[in-house]
């Protein structure tokens, strides 16, 4: 027995080290440590924050807190549907709180695409790009575009939050910088990087054209953010973009360039940063899912369910007649004959379209002749107007409960199924000719950098260069035998504060500028549908509970 | 292929049809039971009835042999005797006529001083030695009824005596069992076969040898002349002297230091059960077996052993099936299972480490026998109707209230959807048996199931084979077993019953203009629900097998070591296919969708053990230590594709679509994960004269999935028990057989939960443009790894005492119990960045759940003919949240059940610091306005003022309304029977919890527009003209108490050459329940886990079901 306990503990040791090996065997997925390799590696790393980035702009809370809040759109319930615990009435009404998830979603959304830039900019900067097969000037672009990218999500952190951590390591557990350091940082990486970027990139990455727009954007918010007005810099880089200095850009001479770009292979050289879309890979899908009606998909052909939640706010009260608010009614703000203002249709086979909205009587797509409507069958409701037709109107209020319903106002809270205009500047084209889900989301144009010098002159006083730049924008959306009683240029005296206003609102609508824009005008405050003036300034954002919460070294903000 | 299904559905098409059907059934399988049974059913064979039977004999002058012979034919009786002692050749007469069998007896042996007794059924004739006759307690007033006269013991010198000590019931070989002579201190013990060898010294004066052993009734057998003495020891009566399994190992009931529950197969809940825990269900105090969807025969039972206490790391216990730790209880038959013992408490558990902090629950399926080969057929038949439907408008009454159109037709959209014709069978065959050496057992079933919806089916089979062989003399055993089980699973979609119950009464179901045949149904989350049943397949063949071969060597007598291999595996392949006809294809524009899933979970353990054990004189020592080692691998792929050119290929022509042909599609995918759990541990078990008992064991084991500084663990455990019924006040008490005060600790951890999060790694996410403007996935970090993660760990603390009272009669054990979770895991927000996501896994939060358990038994009646047994088990159960915090994160709450569209109500529940588990959070209802909009309290006080809770309601406002984890469950078992009658009775019930009724949010007010509505909207609610929110309006007692199973069974007594056993019987299960839930029935509310209590919307429909079984044993 004495022996076999012997042999039994020797065999025990000899057995013991793989008997006690517990390492983890990954199998789907790379251990960090391994991951780079070759350049294919470096490009999937690389473009991972990007493809962060259009979700963070173009998916959910950034644009709803941009868009939401302001005078332009509205995410009615509609009976049953879309009550969603309050948020919409929250948001339109400036009620919301530091609770409040989609201000944590303006919050994390941003901060997650600063921390990937931060993995990515670690990686890179220890990587031996010859090793690799790259160029050593490839390595100082990327770095640059990850640190163009990261300040582009700091645009949206000091726009909503002014104090807010700066961080660039993937360790340090940060507190808050004042809105002037943050607002310096933006400044400096846009500046240090552009030298390292190329003119004209590919489509969905940062290039000297897009770092340079930031700056502009940066700097014609400066006086609003830090208190510090700096348009004399927002002109002078908004001149250079537009001479060129940072790469080939023109005015699109359609007003439907540049949000059909990608369509088809088409780019609009009006786009300095666009994100591209395609069918089933990476679609353009939250845009559609918020904002068309259950039964969109047969007028508008394709396969999609989506919310039917966000429309335009209302022109007209629940008589019909329009309201007389100095903000929103955003629909009726452009005039009848702006090419804009038409009922979209498809008009060809070919991918042409007119039109930003769907109003009125809906109809099935004429799938017969491949574009347009079959005005013989007219898409029904399912909900108030289950088996009546579906027309849109451009009103809110519970009209398929009658008198009664009537009674309960034009709110947030009595929107029916129709209630609304539909935006579809970004169009969705047919499913069945493989259009569907191509066009880009525009990021950043030119005409935004015109309309930035435009301000700028504007603000400075010089009425007839702003109204020239704002027209070179502008004459696209007019038929040119009414162009001239519409032209600033022609008409300088129509060009107010107001017209300004309601200018950005009809170029920029639907493209996450409007509260910012609001902001700057200081009108954010005003009273608009369904909304009275706020009694204290809500043009900053509280830092949210659960980002306070997860870092003990954060303190609230002005709005907090 | 739905057509087949359809076919299968439409195969016994009317309900006449069925009757006769089961009635075919029902005689088939009575008929075959009876015909083996030779129909003797009148004849009692019991012993004490052999030697009052009447003798009519004439031998004339024969050999004593032969006398006795014709003796056997005539009383058919069997004697025993040895030639040495019974003077055979000399030669008697037996003359009788109508004598009692013990008469001639004593006349024909007692002049040879030859005794007589009876012994199970035989009466065995042995020398009349002086003093002593042969005494065993349950026989030996017939040893008096002989003329015992005392004649000289025969003079031998010092002997040795041998023999084998053996179960009596089982057959099973017993070591360990003390072997002394009466009134001396010579003593052995049997060796681990068995076997005992004992020198008696001085065989003239009648020696006596005494036969005890732990949980047995001890034996004295006079030595007489014989040298081999064999002996079978009978179990104690009293349930306390079961054998209990505990981890690697097993024990005796009364020397449990920890709180352990066995059930036997012969006490489950009897009837159709879909899965094999719900036999147990209500006979553990303790364990909450709960199932909202029992009568759906794919769904898996809920089992939750004291409490929910994890946030992410799960609350499920360990299944051991066999010994193999990880088991799947898919896999075993529901026949095939001896015993089901739940280690409830932390010192039990312990031993199995990382994964037993939920309880341990150990099935033991059943093993052969040596002897003569059994047969055994068991089989039933079931069936369930609707026990309730949901109270929704008529059609008329729809159309009254002027809620949408009239279409025309006139839809009971629920009953469309039962399968009023459902019927299930269950056919089970085991035949075991062996020799000295050798047992086998092998068993097989084929089960099959349409459920009460149109949709489910399961049809199962299996095998399962076990043997046990030993070698060298039993120097070496060698068991192991054997199964693989089919499982077809066709699924259905739980979804279905709440269209059925918002649905527009007046839409037809089906319309002929339709391209599909089937009306169109358009709108937000409405569908046709038949359609959506049956114009697809949805379903998976699931195959199971396990493998286990375990090798014992006996190196001594009481030393022994054993290895163990096994392999547990799962083969799933899920099928779907939705038809041209399916609503998905006619919105899509698509010609059919198929998919393909196959999945794999391939486990593998080694265990090597050994066991010692030792008696020195009043102590009783037993270690065991032992290594294991397992892995867990996982693997699968799907694929998919669409636009088939007919619906006849489906997913075994994947190939055949067209879908996948368009750029940018990709229709598959694969992946992989393994874990290893790796652990060495021990165990002590001490006693001292059966009065103070001690347990000790450790385990040290860690788990791939945890940090890399943070893989092991220890798991220590102690528990100590004093056996009070020892001390002086308890000897000859009328009142106390035994009593126990046991005292137990134990650390436990879980470790359920992803692969893979400690580690830092990439991964792909979306796609994005590459340089060359190809789209390319991108690669990206894809967790916040935690390499600190490590074992979320459990403290726990029970008192319990044993007792067994009134000579046995009540018996029972009471447990208090205390349970700290510390380090418990949950997602934690951590500030983003510089961690890339807003949650990390970490080990936060402490939870403790307390309890108190009672079991009591009661054999109130047991007179011959009739006897009552009544059983109540009762568990109180509050867990809560200690602390959602610790140094690093300090949030101290958690939201969670985040409520369905349409109108997103927000959260149900909040788990906060100090607060109960599944506390429901939101607006104290106060009333409604004059326009019939709910108002709240401000502040979520009662008494302050009262506001809008639509406009004014705000996060201040809410507050906490109820809880809907049960505080108390209750079962009560009766079990009556009347010669060969018995009726069981049980009554199950759940007290002190909320359930949030969703049916009365959603469809129980008027202001949900265009859909059908619960007559409540109308009457109860009448008075609620606002939409929903979250208030304490909804809040209904879930308290219920329901005769949850009634079995009526007729066991005749058979005396038949082949039939050992028959069995028939009836069961009903769930025929009343006491509650004021307004919905369907309580129990088809989760009440486990984190969110318990929120009555779902998408409920199966609650059943009443009914079987009819037989047992019949050969």
């Amino acid at each position: 027995m004495k022996n076999t306990l012997i042999y039994a503990s020797l065999l025990l040791a000899l057995l013991a080290p793989s008997c006690t090996n517990l390492d983890e065997e990954v199998f789907t997925e790379i251990i960090a440590d391994e991951y780079y390799q070759d350049k294919k590696t470096v490009i999937a790393a690389l473009t991972r924050p990007y493809e962060h980035g259009h979700w963070c702009g173009w998916d959910g809370d950034r644009w709803l807190l941009q868009e939401l809040t302001a005078d332009n759109f509205v995410w009615t319930q509609k009976g049953k549907h879309g009550y969603d615990g309050g948020d919409w009435i929250r948001l339109h009404g400036h009620q919301w709180t530091p609770e409040d998830s989609h201000i944590y979603g303006g919050w994390i959304g941003p901060y997650q695409g600063i921390g990937q830039c931060n993995v990515v900019l670690e990686d890179l900067q220890k990587l031996d790009y010859a090793q690799l097969g790259m160029e050593e000037s490839e390595k100082a672009q990327h770095i640059a575009e990850m640190r163009t990218l990261r300040a582009w999500f700091y645009l949206f952190l000091i726009d909503f939050f002014r104090t807010v951590p700066i961080v660039t390591d993937t360790e340090t557990i940060t507190g808050q910088s004042s809105p002037q350091e943050v607002f310096a940082f933006i400044e400096t990486e846009l500046r240090e990087s552009i030298p390292d970027l190329p003119k004209n990139g590919r489509a969905g990455r940062f290039d000297q054209g897009g770092a340079a727009a930031l700056l502009v954007r940066l700097y014609l918010n400066s006086e609003v953010w830090t208190g510090t007005a700096r348009y004399d810099e927002c002109a002078q880089v908004a001149t250079g973009i537009i001479n060129g200095e940072y790469g080939t850009y023109s005015i699109d001479p359609d007003y439907r360039g540049p949000f059909r770009s990608g369509v088809d292979g088409y780019r609009s050289p009006e786009n300095i940063l666009e994100f591209p879309h395609a069918l089933n890979i990476y679609e353009f899908s939250w845009m559609y899912n918020a904002m068309m009606h259950y039964q969109s998909r047969y007028s508008l052909d394709n396969d999609r369910g989506s919310w039917n939640g966000v429309h335009l706010t209302p022109s007209r009260d629940l008589e019909g007649n329009l309201y007389d608010f100095k903000l929103g009614m955003p629909y009726e703000t452009f005039s009848d004959d702006d090419l804009r203002k038409q009922p979209f249709r498809t008009t060809s086979a070919n991918g042409d379209y007119e039109g930003f909205f769907l109003i009125g009587q809906q109809y099935y797509f004429n799938s017969a002749q491949g574009y347009g409507f079959d005005s013989t069958r007219v898409v029904n409701g399912t909900e108030e107007y289950n088996g009546e037709p579906l027309t849109y109107v451009d009103q809110v209020g519970r009209f398929s409960e009658g008198p009664s319903g009537l009674a309960q106002g034009s709110r947030v809270n009595t929107g029916e199924e129709n209630s609304g205009v539909r935006f579809i500047k970004f169009p969705w084209l047919p499913l069945s000719q493989n259009r569907f889900h191509t066009n880009s989301a525009t990021e950043i144009r030119l005409a935004e950098v015109y309309y930035a010098l435009a301000e700028c002159r504007y603000r400075e006083g010089d009425v007839p260069g702003a109204a020239e730049l704002l027209d070179a924008v502008r004459k696209r959306n007019f038929p040119e035998d009414t162009w001239p009683q519409h032209s600033y240029t022609a008409n300088p005296a129509s060009l107010t504060d107001d017209e300004f206003v309601d200018e950005l609102s009809r170029e920029f609508l639907g493209e996450r500028h409007r509260r910012t824009d609001l902001i700057r005008w200081g009108r954010f405050g005003d009273a608009w549908w369904d909304k009275a003036a706020d009694g204290k300034d809500m043009t900053v954002f509280p830092i949210p509970s659960r980002a306070l919460n997860a870092n003990p070294l954060l303190e609230g903000n002005q709005a907090n | 292929m739905f057509y087949k299904n359809q076919n299968k559905f439409m195969k016994i098409s009317s309900s006449r049809e069925f009757i006769i059907f089961c009635m075919k059934i029902t005689v088939f399988q009575l008929a075959l039971a009876l015909s083996f049974s030779g129909i003797s059913l009148a004849h009692d064979s019991k012993a004490q009835g052999v030697l009052t039977t009447k003798i009519t004999l004439e031998t004339g002058q024969t050999s004593l042999r032969s006398a006795l012979q014709q003796l056997e034919n005539a009383g058919n009786v069997k004697f025993v005797y040895s030639s040495r002692i019974v003077p055979v050749e000399t030669q008697v007469s037996v003359h009788s006529s109508g004598e009692e069998l013990q008469d001639v007896l004593t006349n024909l042996l007692s002049p040879y001083g030859i005794g007589y007794e009876v012994i199970d059924d035989q009466i065995v004739l042995m020398k009349e030695p002086g003093m002593i006759p042969v005494r065993r307690t349950d026989t030996s007033r017939h040893a008096e009824r002989g003329s015992p006269r005392t004649v000289p013991g025969m003079a031998l010198m010092q002997q040795t005596i041998t023999g084998k000590v053996t179960d009596a019931e089982s057959g099973e070989i017993l070591p360990g069992v003390s072997v002394t002579v009466k009134g001396t201190t010579t003593g052995v013990s049997t060796d681990m076969e068995g076997n005992y060898s004992i020198s008696v010294p001085d065989p003239a004066a009648n020696p006596v040898l005494v036969f005890s052993f732990l949980g047995y009734t001890s034996q004295e057998v006079p030595v007489g002349t014989e040298t081999v003495i064999n002996v079978s020891l009978k179990q104690d009566v009293a349930a306390l002297e079961q054998v209990v399994v505990v981890g690697y190992g097993t024990t005796e009931r009364r020397n449990l230091t920890s709180a352990v529950t066995t059930v036997e197969s012969k006490d489950f809940i009897p009837g159709a059960h879909n899965s094999p825990l719900q036999m147990i269900k209500g006979k553990v105090a303790g364990v909450s077996v709960s199932n909202p969807a029992a009568a759906d025969p794919n769904r898996g039972t809920d089992i939750q052993v004291r409490g929910a206490s994890s946030i992410e790391a799960g609350n499920g216990p360990l299944i051991i099936i066999d010994g193999v730790p990880g088991g799947n209880l898919n896999n075993v038959a529901q026949q095939d299972i001896a015993s089901i013992t739940v280690l409830r408490d932390g010192s039990a558990a312990a031993i199995y480490g990382s994964r037993a902090a939920n309880g341990v629950i150990l099935v033991t399926t059943k093993s052969g026998k040596a002897g003569d080969v059994s047969v055994t057929y068991d089989s039933y038949i079931e069936h369930d109707v609707v026990a309730a439907k949901p109270d929704i408008l008529s059609p008329e009454e729809f159309l009254e209230h002027g809620i949408d159109r009239d279409l025309g037709a006139r839809t009971n959209w629920y009953d469309q959807l039962i399968r009023k014709n459902n019927f299930g069978q269950n056919h089970y065959l085991a035949v075991s048996g062996g020799s000295e050496n050798t047992i086998f057992r092998i068993s097989g079933n084929f089960r099959d199931k349409t459920a009460i919806d149109i949709a489910s089916e399961r049809q199962e089979y299996g095998i399962r084979a076990n043997f046990q062989q030993k070698a060298l003399d039993g120097l070496l055993e060698f068991d192991g077993n054997f199964t693989y089980r089919f499982a077809g699973e066709e699924y259905t979609n739980y979804g279905v019953f709440q269209q059925a119950v918002k649905l527009n009464p007046t839409i037809p179901i089906f319309d002929p203009e339709s391209p599909t045949g089937y009306s169109k149904i358009e709108g937000y989350d409405v569908y046709n629900p038949v359609q959506n049943l049956l114009e697809r397949e949805n379903g998976a063949d699931q195959t199971y097998s396990i493998a286990d071969f375990n090798v014992k060597l006996n190196l001594l007598e009481n030393l022994n070591t054993e290895l163990k291999l096994a392999r547990q595996s799962q083969d799933e392949l899920r099928r779907e296919y939705y038809t041209s006809k399916s609503e998905e294809s006619i919105d899509n524009d698509r010609t059919g969708r198929a998919r393909l899933e196959n999945e794999k979970w391939v486990d593998w353990t080694l265990e090597w053990i050994g066991n010692y054990f030792t008696t020195i004189d009043k102590h009783d020592i037993r270690v065991m230590g032992g290594y294991s080692y397992q892995e867990f691998n996982n693997r699968a792929f799907w694929a998919e594709n669409a636009d088939f050119p007919t619906d006849a290929v489906g997913y075994d022509d994947l190939g055949g679509g067209l879908w996948n042909n368009e750029e940018g599609r990709l229709g598959m995918d694969s992946w992989r994960s393994k874990e290893k759990t790796i652990a060495f541990f021990g165990r002590l078990n001490y006693s001292f004269d059966d009065t103070w008992l001690f347990m000790g064991s450790l385990r040290y084991e860690g788990n791939s999935k945890f940090g890399a500084e943070n893989k092991w663990g220890l798991f220590p455990a102690a528990s100590a028990a004093w056996r009070l019924s020892k001390l002086p006040a308890f000897e000859n008490s009328a009142v106390v057989n035994d009593l126990k005060l046991r005292l137990s600790y134990g650390e436990t951890g879980r470790s359920g939960f992803s692969r893979y999060i400690s580690l830092a790694r990439y991964q792909g996410w979306g796609r994005w443009q590459n340089d060359e403007g190809e789209w390319i996935q991108v690669y990206g970090p894809a967790n916040n790894p935690n390499r600190d993660l490590h074992w979320e760990r459990q403290k726990s603390y029970n008192v319990g005492v044993d007792f067994s009272l009134f000579d046995n009669k009540v018996g029972g054990s009471v447990d208090a119990f205390l349970r700290k979770g510390k380090d418990v895991i949950a997602e934690y927000d951590v500030p983003v960045p510089p961690y890339l996501h807003d949650k990390l896994f970490t080990n936060v939060g402490t939870t403790s759940s307390r309890g108190v358990e009672l079991n009591l038994n009661w054999n109130a009646v047991n007179t011959g003919d009739f006897s009552y047994t009544t059983n109540i088990v009762a568990t109180y159960t509050k867990s809560k949240l200690d602390a959602f915090s610790n140094d690093e994160f300090t949030r101290g709450y958690m939201d969670r059940r985040s409520l369905p569209s349409p109108g997103n109500p927000g959260f149900a529940q909040r788990l906060e610091d100090g607060v109960e588990i599944g506390s429901f959070y939101g607006y104290k209802y106060a009333g409604v306005d004059e326009d019939g909009n709910i108002l709240i309290w401000k502040g979520g006080q009662e008494g302050t003022e009262r506001i809008l809770a639509t406009e004014a309601g705000s996060e201040t406002d809410r507050t906490y309304l109820g809880n809907g984890s049960p505080k108390y469950e209750l079962s009560w078992g009766n079990t009556l029977t009347y010669k060969d009658f018995d009726l069981s009775v049980f009554f199950h019930g759940r007290f002190d919890y909320d359930i949030l009724n969703l049916y009365q949010m959603y469809y129980g007010l008027t202001a949900e527009p265009n859909v059908n509505l619960l007559k409540d909207a109308f009457t109860r609610n009448a008075h609620i003209k606002s939409g929903k929110v979250i208030t304490d309006y909804f809040l209904e007692s879930g308290d219920y108490f329901k005769l949850d199973n009634l079995t009526l069974g007729w066991s005749p007594t058979i005396q038949s050459p082949w039939l050992k056993n028959l069995r028939v019987y009836a069961t009903v299960r769930n025929l009343f329940t006491i509650t004021k839930y307004s919905g369907l029935d309580p129990t088809t509310v989760a009440i486990s886990g984190l969110e318990p209590g929120i009555g779902d919307l998408n409920v199966y429909p609650i059943t009443r079901n009914y079987s009819l079984g037989v047992q019949v044993t050969f």
